[in-house]
């Protein structure tokens, strides 16, 4: 079954015909090449070789200066890092060089330099310590200690961790932040890449500053081509106009925490230029949308960090530390709970158009839940009146109908924000969101659906079913959003 | 980024080293093995564009399509039975379609609850995302295999692409790179502009052409050596890609 929901007419993403060999070229050729002309100058002989020409092709270079590269051990954005030995001092260190680019290089240079200087200064056991700052060809190159770990990400990947460790994780480094705060340096781009992991799994900061080498003032496209995906990136920097300050940095950790939590950065768009817009226009989702184990508290101060104003963050990374301890003391936080309500009329601020639809569906809502809570759509099977002794609901997950993916957003929250109002009556015991969860994708409804009418005949025939789902789903069709 | 890191090759010497390419780890590896683990994995997260086209193809969202790919790898590496592609000395693209299939067969008997494979998914919802934008391509007429053979012809070029453009950006060329590579498919683009725009001499230019399409092809057939068992299949895969791309 192929069936036509597959995108796009041909004809519309043919860029242009290949000069050479006449085949077209479509929109996802490789680097705009045509793919049929690379494979054939491919195919060519590989020992042909021009006299003049010498024999050595170019590969990685070895010897760099004082260091000779052995192997390399990460990339990024900003360039390549290579495990090497500084022949002088017979040591191995890890070198980061920065690739030329199209900016300024003098003007970048100079200031790379003082930004790296001053990073160079800081003394703290979680900052990656730099040794030596040097250029060559226009290439800026700086040796470091090695931390044999690997980064956060890579680490990640191969390794769930636990929500607690992520809790201590991210106080560290919270802790880190703050002592180069209190010596004036901002890091400006902190994000998992750069969080490196020791032996002891230790986490240490890397490339403070750095950031500052492909920043050109006020502007977004140019620093966010350089510095690659700008997940990580506080609004503030992302639109380029207001000046960056420490808080950019406690957003910077609220969102590899959101990461860690959730396994994906607050904002990921289709491009560079959506993940932009949704960053400056929507509001996170709550990461325990996205991993139920997250608990309310730890979902607050993950969110308090990713504010849009930098001045509803918190105030200092130190602040930040003192607020996940008391998390992992299991005391009460400082950081209050922007109330769905709240949340909500921010967003119907950046988005009156829709206010109307919006109204519509809370209606909509109200009357479902009174429906509900009257029992006329819930009916328990008299033969289980004694088993199930209380009243009980599910609220099934409302579904995003319209093409706005940010409106994804506002159904969670609604169900979010059911369920915790639900929560409160005592009398009513308010099936879980996990329990519901799979109700979410379009072919599990359909099951669902298609079960329904199956279940009404032998439902409740194990006791077990009681803790899974009510004895009768709740609701029609699920409500939409938008059009 | 990290997607594309997933081959390494060792480059220095030349010849294209069959002995440690990925899949031949993969296919040599006896029972447990952490490296044969490593390396399947490397190679599903470089190449799992094509079969997330396959299975988009066959009319799954976008989100049940990555439920299912992701199921897909998590279930290729719990369980690989790799011994009839040790006894053929299959190639990974072929391995993973045949295998690929199969499993979306079963899942769709199983009226489809595919688990998400337990942890962090192989390839992030995020790296989905920004290719699936990249669906441009001739797709109504084109049938999930071709899909697949195509965007795996394609991936193949990308990864040497963006290696060899970052060797020379390493190497502080990167601004050269970016204009002597569009010789690689077309024959013109003024030597003589560039060595001016360089201030370079004309031969030079030539010169370092050469290099860089001598160092083109050996990346291009060390990628495809990953994929395959035997050093006699690179060259039929060249050509098979050149087919694929043609029709
Ligand atoms: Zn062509």
């Amino acid at each position: 079954m192929e069936v036509s929901d597959y995108p796009k007419s041909a004809d519309a993403n043919v860029n242009r015909i290949c000069g050479k060999c006449g085949s077209r070229i479509f929109a996802d050729a490789p680097q705009g090449f045509c793919g049929l002309c690379l494979f054939k100058t491919g195919l060519g002989p590989l020992g042909e070789d021009d006299e003049s020409l010498g024999s050595s092709p170019v590969a990685m270079p070895t010897d760099f200066d004082d260091y000779e590269l052995l192997k390399e051990i990460g990339r990024g954005g900003q360039g390549v890092v290579y495990r090497a030995r500084q022949k002088s001092l017979n040591r191995t260190v890890a070198l980061k060089v920065i690739g030329g680019g199209h900016w300024d290089r003098e003007a970048h240079l100079r200031r790379f330099r003082l930004e790296a200087e001053a990073a160079a200064s800081l003394n703290h056991p979680f900052i990656v310590p730099i040794h030596e700052i040097r250029e060559r060809d226009g290439c800026c190159y700086f040796s470091m200690n090695l931390i044999e770990g690997g980064q956060l990400d890579e680490a990640v990947k191969r390794q769930v961790i636990s929500i607690r460790r992520a809790v201590e994780l991210i106080a560290k480094l919270a802790r880190t932040v703050h002592y180069a705060h209190e010596n004036g340096i901002l890091h400006r781009d902190i994000k998992p890449g750069n969080v490196l992991l020791d032996k002891e799994g230790e986490p240490h900061l890397t490339d403070f500053g750095l950031a500052r080498l492909v920043e050109t003032e006020g502007s977004v496209t140019r620093t966010t081509e350089m510095l690659g995906t700008p997940s990580y990136m506080a609004p503030e920097q992302a639109n380029g106009n207001a000046e960056v300050t420490a808080a950019a940095d406690i957003y910077g950790l609220g969102a590899v925490l959101y990461q860690l939590l959730t396994g994906a950065p607050p904002f990921v768009g289709r491009s560079t230029y959506e993940t932009v817009r949704l960053l400056l226009e929507t509001d996170p989702r709550q990461p325990r949308l996205l991993n139920p184990k997250v608990d309310r508290d730890l979902s607050t101060i993950c969110l308090k960090c990713l504010e849009k104003d930098p001045q509803r963050r918190y105030l200092s990374a130190l602040a930040l530390v003192e607020d996940l301890e008391r998390w992992l003391r299991h005391e009460p936080i400082q950081a209050r709970r922007t109330g769905f309500v709240t949340r909500g009329s921010k967003w119907l601020r950046r988005k009156p158009a829709i206010a109307v639809s919006v109204a519509s569906l809370v209606a909509l809502i109200a009357v479902l839940a009174i429906v509900i809570w009257n029992g006329e759509l819930f009916r328990q099977p008299p033969s289980n009146a004694a088993v199930v002794s209380e009243r009980s609901i599910a609220v099934l997950p409302f579904l995003n109908l319209s093409d706005d993916k940010a409106n994804a957003y506002f159904a969670d929250g609604i169900q979010d924000e059911i369920l915790s109002r639900l929560s409160k009556i005592a009398e009513l015991k308010v099936i879980s969101r996990t329990s519901t969860e799979k109700y979410k994708s379009n072919s599990e409804w359909r099951i669902f659906s298609k079960a329904k009418s199956r279940r009404q005949a032998t439902r409740f025939e194990s006791p077990s079913s009681l803790s899974m789902l009510p004895p009768t789903p709740t609701c029609g069709p699920r409500p939409m959003i938008g059009k | 980024m990290a997607l594309w890191n997933g081959v390494s090759v060792s480059a220095q010497n030349g010849a294209v080293a069959f002995t440690t390419t990925q899949w031949s780890v993969v296919l040599d590896a006896q029972g447990e093995s952490p490296s044969a683990e490593e390396a399947l994995e490397k190679l599903c997260r470089a190449y799992w564009w094509p079969l997330y086209g396959f299975v988009r193809r066959q009319g799954y969202s976008p989100e049940e399509a990555q439920d299912l790919t992701q199921g897909f790898f998590a279930m290729l590496l719990e369980r690989r039975d790799l011994d009839a592609v040790r006894r053929e000395k299959g190639r990974l693209r072929s391995y993973l379609l045949a295998s690929l299939k199969n499993f979306l067969a079963k899942a769709r008997r199983r009226a489809m609850t595919i688990k998400r494979g337990e942890g962090r998914p192989l390839v992030p919802l995020e790296e989905l995302l920004v290719r699936e934008r990249a669906d441009l391509e001739p797709a109504d007429t084109l049938s999930a295999d071709r899909i697949y053979e195509r965007r795996w012809a394609l991936t193949v070029l990308e990864q040497v692409l963006e290696r060899l453009g970052e060797e020379y950006q390493v190497a502080g060329n990167g601004a050269l790179f970016e204009q002597l590579k569009q010789m690689l498919t077309n024959d013109r683009p003024s030597q003589a502009k560039i060595a001016q725009e360089f201030g370079m001499k004309e031969n030079a230019v030539k010169q370092a052409f050469h290099r860089l399409r001598q160092r083109y092809r050996l990346l291009l057939r060390e990628e495809i050596a990953q994929t395959v068992a035997v050093p006699s299949d690179v060259e039929d895969e060249l050509r098979h890609f050149i087919s694929v791309l043609q029709t």
